[in-house]
């Protein structure tokens, strides 16, 4: 078990992990500003205003990990860890807000109180949230091509070019297949599902899971197909909100 | 020797202002292509999403070359500084110039694109441009930082002010315009003031100082001849493809929080027409005015008459079968609902009106034409106006009504595509009497993905669904989709029977049905769909086929 943690750091698949993280926060950005213009129903003044946020907070991410101090050991671990947070956090917390503004429309349905303020401040902090952590990727990337010595500037380029890669294909994923065909929760639950199934693969492939939780691949799989299957009853619930 | 200067407060400032500028124009690109496609939903994220990953490449390709002269640097920074310059002040124009002569949407939307892309790219050099002079200069890595800084807070910065100042009040020619300016000084500040020692530079420079003489006497120019511009692109292009195609003339423009109004005129005879108030209040029988929100038609209607084929469907035989006292508008800040349902002032008591923009309701009220339009309807005492989303505001209140006239934009658009939601069903059924009715009429054909669904939905609302389709009336050329909603099965059947043996057997009324269109009541469909839910509207009819077809239209 000790062994496998030590392993050297697997630049290979490290990058893939890149590619499937700024695909998956870039597809995670999508939901929660089309959600938010669902709700504010004014779609370019959402997406201009978030969009600010979202590339400032991009900068003070990569602001905030230059701060942390690490040595070269910790780097890969680091790096595994924000995408495990990111992952498991974002898309539920984009679902958590359609549950948040239904359950403000419950509560002050009859009085005058100006709850849109609430889910807005939610939604912007979840902006942030994601823009500090898909900032904090390319600094950390930098960080480890120092510390392996390599030729920097053009594997450099290969991190910068597999993150707009990812960008890309999330946008691409979304706007043409995911959004037109599925709808939004279905493409919130069906990528979140797909990234889980995707960072485990990634792990395994990498030699950094011990070997007793290969077990839990079952598990893993399970949640993702239980999820997609609770589709209709997670809709009933959020309708039920509002009667 | 030319010395770069090092002073982290000047660089600061121009890092600020570079990303404030480039963000401005990709925003600016966002919006038109939103009001090109009347689907901010699909086209925003795309193009945003070009813009930041041309971004990336722009930054990449700076960081794979190896020229350390820093003067070779300032001269390209120079150089992209004009180019985005240069973007931005022509993309709004040649977006519009392309949707102007080449007629299908596809092909401004192609356009869009490309301005995103280079725009992106070009914009993603600035900073590493200014970071490896700074580097080159030997600066320490803190003064460096501070320019991260200062880029980040741009970018907030251009998103607060352009939605909230700059969009509203100017509109996107003008923000083109003043945005470009905000360019040029940049240009400005780096040629003059970016060398440390002044008087030799002045030397070796004239040609410079040439560049931005011509540059401040354009910026001049340009500032104070900003609204003559802004005319002269809304004359010039966004006229011409309106003239071309359907001999129109734009007679006004206005921006509001939410949308761009544009009204013009057309004559009946289909000659050139003026765009002169005066003259056109002087006959105004010879005239026709259009409305368009966005780039989408909102209304067409004869100057001054009484009553239009869309609105008396809505409201006629409603009013006459239920003689409602208090009925609910949804939408309708083009005043014509008002216009329509002051021919039956006798019978309604009290009329509540709801639009999402107030600024809207202001230009209906205030405008000259539109005022003659609507025959001053809106100063009608009966009506309380709610300047509040409809969705949001049916949730709040208390009141009961006899009936509700829904009246949204198309539901080509996904926000108003809201109307066949579960949420929103419940919350009318809410505050609908026994015995109230619901309408909604679109002039989009519900197509067959939107009818089981939407059928389904009303079902499980416990609301009845009555679905009907106007046959094209010998005045507009369209096809007109309603949907009644009634609290139980009976109350349908009994309207469906006032319908066809009360109202259409009366001789008055069979003369409008002839002049303005019947309507078909279809059954209802066999299969049964999806329940739609507030979050997922995309359900109803999107599917990729529907939006490109959609996008690839006129």
């Amino acid at each position: 078990m000790g062994k496998k943690i030590e392993a050297d750091i697997n630049i290979k698949w490290l990058l893939r992990l890149n590619l499937l993280t700024s695909s998956y926060y870039m597809l995670a950005y999508l939901c929660l500003t089309i959600s938010m213009s669902y709700i504010l129903s004014s779609s370019i003044f959402v997406f201009s205003l978030f969009t600010g946020i979202y590339l400032m907070s991009m900068g003070i991410g990569s602001i905030l990990i230059n701060k942390i101090p690490f040595s070269e050991k910790n780097i890969q671990p680091i790096i595994l860890s924000i995408s495990i947070i990111g992952i498991l956090l974002i898309n539920p917390g984009v679902i958590g807000l359609m549950y948040l503004n239904e359950y403000l429309f419950y509560i002050f349905r009859n009085s005058q109180t100006n709850y849109i303020n609430i889910t807005l401040i939610y939604g912007i902090s979840l902006t942030i949230f994601i823009g500090i952590l898909s900032g904090s990727e390319l600094p950390l990337f930098s960080k480890l091509l120092e510390a392996q010595k390599k030729e920097q500037s053009e594997l450099l380029v290969k991190v910068l070019s597999f993150d707009y890669f990812g960008t890309c294909i999330g946008v691409i994923l979304f706007n043409f297949l995911m959004f037109p065909f599925w709808g939004l929760t279905n493409s919130i639950l069906i990528s979140q599902s797909f990234a889980i199934i995707g960072l485990w693969f990634i792990f395994y492939k990498m030699g950094v899971l011990p070997n007793k939780y290969y077990r839990y691949l079952i598990l893993v799989t399970l949640y993702c197909i239980f999820s997609i299957m609770m589709k209709d009853e997670f809709l009933l619930s959020i309708n039920k909100l509002s009667f | 020797m030319k010395e770069i200067r090092t002073n982290s407060s000047f660089w600061s400032t121009i890092v600020f202002l570079m990303a404030f500028c480039s963000l401005n124009v990709q925003f600016m690109i966002g919006s038109k292509m939103s009001y090109i496609t009347e689907e901010g939903l699909f086209i925003y994220p795309i193009c945003l999403g070009i813009f930041l990953m041309a971004m990336g490449l722009g930054a990449s390709r700076i960081s794979s070359t190896n020229i350390t002269d820093s003067n070779k640097l300032l001269k390209r920074l120079i150089i992209v500084e004009l180019i985005v310059c240069a973007l931005g002040f022509l993309s709004i124009t040649i977006i519009e110039t392309v949707r102007s002569n080449y007629y299908l949407r596809i092909n401004a939307i192609y356009t869009g694109c490309a301005f995103s892309f280079l725009l992106g790219y070009f914009t993603g050099k600035e900073l590493p441009l200014v970071i490896r002079m700074l580097d080159s200069q030997k600066q320490s890595a803190s003064t460096i930082r501070m320019l991260f800084f200062y880029d980040y807070l741009a970018s907030l910065f251009s998103s607060i002010i352009f939605t909230l100042y700059m969009k509203p009040y100017f509109g996107l020619y003008k923000t083109s315009i003043i945005n470009a300016n905000l360019n040029l000084i940049i240009v400005f500040l780096l040629v003059f003031c970016s060398f440390r020692n002044l008087n030799q530079t002045f030397r070796k420079t004239t040609n410079a100082l040439i560049i931005g003489i011509l540059i401040c006497v354009t910026a001049t120019l340009t500032i104070s001849y900003s609204s003559k511009l802004d005319d002269y692109f809304l004359e010039k292009i966004v006229n011409k493809r309106m003239h071309d195609l359907f001999n129109l003339k734009l007679v006004k423009r206005a921006n509001t929080f939410y949308q761009e109004i544009s009204l013009f005129v057309e004559r009946n005879d289909r000659k050139d027409s003026t765009d002169d108030y005066e003259k056109i209040l002087k006959n105004p029988e010879k005239y026709h005015l259009f409305g368009f929100l966005d780039s989408g038609l909102q209304f067409v209607a004869p100057i001054g008459v009484k009553e239009d084929p869309y609105h008396f469907m809505l409201f006629d035989p409603i009013m006459q079968i239920y003689k409602p006292k208090k009925i609910l508008i949804l939408g309708g800040g083009d005043g014509l609902p008002a216009r329509q349902v002051q021919l039956y002032d006798d019978i309604i008591e009290d009329i509540v009106m709801v639009d999402l923009d107030p600024e809207w309701i202001e230009f209906t009220r205030t405008d000259k034409l539109m005022r003659y339009n609507t025959q001053n309807a809106l100063d009608n005492p009966k009506i309380r106006f709610y300047g509040s989303d409809a969705f949001k505001w049916i949730i709040k209140t208390d009141e009961k009504f006899d009936a509700i006239f829904v009246d949204f934009p198309g539901t080509n658009n996904l926000a108003s595509l809201r109307i066949g939601t579960i949420q929103f069903m419940n919350d009318l059924k809410r505050i609908l009497n026994p015995e109230g009715v619901i309408i909604s009429q679109d002039d989009v054909p519900l197509n067959k993905y939107f009818m089981p669904n939407i059928f389904s939905t009303a079902k499980a609302a416990g609301l009845s669904m009555l679905f009907g389709e106007r046959v094209k009336s010998n005045i507009v050329n369209q096809t007109v989709s309603q949907f009644m909603l009634f609290q139980n099965d009976e109350l349908k059947k009994d309207y469906l029977y006032k319908f066809n043996n009360q109202y259409t057997a009366n001789k008055t009324n069979k003369k409008r049905l002839d002049r303005y269109g019947y309507i078909h009541y279809k059954r209802d469909p066999s299969k049964d769909g999806e329940v739609i839910s507030f979050y997922d509207p995309i359900v109803l009819h999107y599917t990729i086929n529907d939006i490109i077809e959609n996008l690839t239209g006129y």
